[in-house]
């Protein structure tokens, strides 16, 4: 039997935190939410809710832009959780991690089968103008927002751009590639030495 | 080839490729260790964007989630296969053996799978492709089968084309394997060697997959040759 093993990588995703902590920590909190959310527990979804509401709908009000297809797109989302959490398996990656991936996924789905190319001047506005400051606007808390900032700034300008116009602008990289008039190579290199930067910089790993 | 697609991880990670570019990524994610790991990183740290831009949705989304959440029905739980949990395990597969046996006798509609859904599975976020190759065991030409599974949908998806007639009266069917077991899995139906269709599959941590030729019924456990494996 040939060696495959896509098990090895639902196992190593990792979190922003370890789920199994002290009880006063949230993500702890959202951790146990889960699990009872995983029994069909409607008050400990809402719990959830109220938890993952502002990281999901952010994420897909970015990439969408329309704050009514962004409200439905997060409701499928929150249904989505809702359905799949007796699965949910901490040893699996955080709570707020499968969220974001799941809703940006959604997100991106949702704007591809919009008009492209009217999306993409809106876009230019939002994200070339200020990125930073997009960036900065609502993170959960200030210290979470200044390291986020902090690590932003150590990547170059055209790693940055790149980045955003991919995540938040919910462009592929060959699109991305057309905006900004850079080889496709260049944009996928820049791209992933950015995700490194930003990896390290935030000590996110798995 | 693979090194370019090695260079893929980060592109993926931001849902940035083209659809045919996720297939051969998720193709060649399935069998390499060091893009699985930078996969994760990557999506960890994509995650750490989407707080960078976290908005509080307008107050009345929250009624609307909870009331469609109460008339949502959840997937049953998985069946973790801890080490030392074997005999669990093993009624565990021996129910669904049962269960798949007097289905298949009740309604061929449930064996031939689904064919609507198959674009939802493929599009899951943690769906990842898995090339079935033929064994030594398989003679003739194998034609070419391959699965997209979704472990979070409890799916995979099978494609397929060229595959030889089982002979009558037998069937194939599809195997999960995990810690050195085989699980049965539903009964492909091909028509004129072509498949694709929409399965459920019973456990989520599958460590490879296997197709071997049964009586027409399915089988609890395995008949050899394993003609497929991946
Ligand atoms: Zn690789």
């Amino acid at each position: 039997m040939p060696e495959v093993n896509p098990v090895r990588r639902f196992r190593s995703m990792s979190g922003e935190g370890d789920a199994r902590g002290a009880i006063d920590d949230p993500a702890a909190r959202l951790t146990t939410a889960f699990t009872r959310g995983g029994r069909g527990d409607e008050g400990a979804f809402a719990e959830i809710y109220d938890a993952l509401s502002g990281l999901v709908y952010g994420v897909i009000l970015n990439v969408v832009r329309d704050p009514s297809m962004s409200e439905e797109v997060a409701q499928e989302v929150f249904v989505e959780l809702w359905r799949l959490a007796p699965r949910f398996d901490a040893e699996r990656g955080s709570p707020r991690t499968w969220a974001a991936t799941i809703a940006h996924r959604r997100a991106v789905d949702r704007v591809s089968s919009e008009d492209a190319r009217r999306r993409r001047d809106e876009r230019e506005l939002v994200v070339f103008d200020e990125p930073t400051d997009v960036v900065i606007e609502a993170v959960t808390t200030e210290l979470d927002r200044q390291r986020l900032w902090a690590a932003l700034a150590t990547l170059t300008e055209t790693q940055r751009e790149a980045m955003t116009l991919a995540y938040y602008g919910g462009h592929t990289y060959r699109a991305v590639a057309v905006l900004l008039d850079v080889p496709e190579g260049t944009i996928k290199t820049r791209v992933r030495d950015g995700l490194i930067r930003l990896r390290d910089q935030l000590g996110v790993m798995s | 080839m693979t090194s370019e697609l090695h260079h893929l991880a980060g592109a993926y990670a931001l849902d940035a490729l083209e659809d045919s570019e996720r297939v051969a990524f998720e193709q060649h994610l399935a069998s390499c260790d060091s893009c699985a790991v930078e996969v994760a990183d990557f999506r960890a740290t994509a995650a750490m964007l989407a707080e960078g831009v976290a908005t509080a949705p307008p107050p009345h989304l929250k009624s609307k989630v909870m009331a469609e959440v109460a008339r949502t029905r959840q997937v049953p739980p998985t069946v973790v296969p801890l080490r030392g949990r074997r005999p669990i395990r093993m009624a565990v597969a021996s129910v669904a053996a049962g269960l798949l046996i007097v289905a298949l006798g009740a309604a061929a509609v449930l064996r031939s799978g689904r064919t609507d859904g198959i674009e939802d599975v493929i599009a899951a976020a943690d769906a990842v492709t898995v090339n079935l190759a033929a064994t030594e065991d398989l003679e003739g030409d194998p034609g070419m089968l391959r699965l997209v599974w979704s472990a979070e949908r409890d799916e995979v998806v099978v494609i397929g084309d060229g595959l030889a007639d089982p002979g009558a009266g037998k069937v194939h069917q599809l195997w999960l394997l995990v810690d050195d077991e085989a699980v049965p899995e539903d009964l492909l139906v091909p028509e004129d060697g072509a498949i694709r269709q929409v399965l459920e599959v019973s456990d989520r941590t599958a460590e490879g997959w296997g197709v071997t030729i049964e009586p027409a019924t399915g089988s609890a456990t395995p008949s050899p040759p394993i003609l497929y494996a991946g």
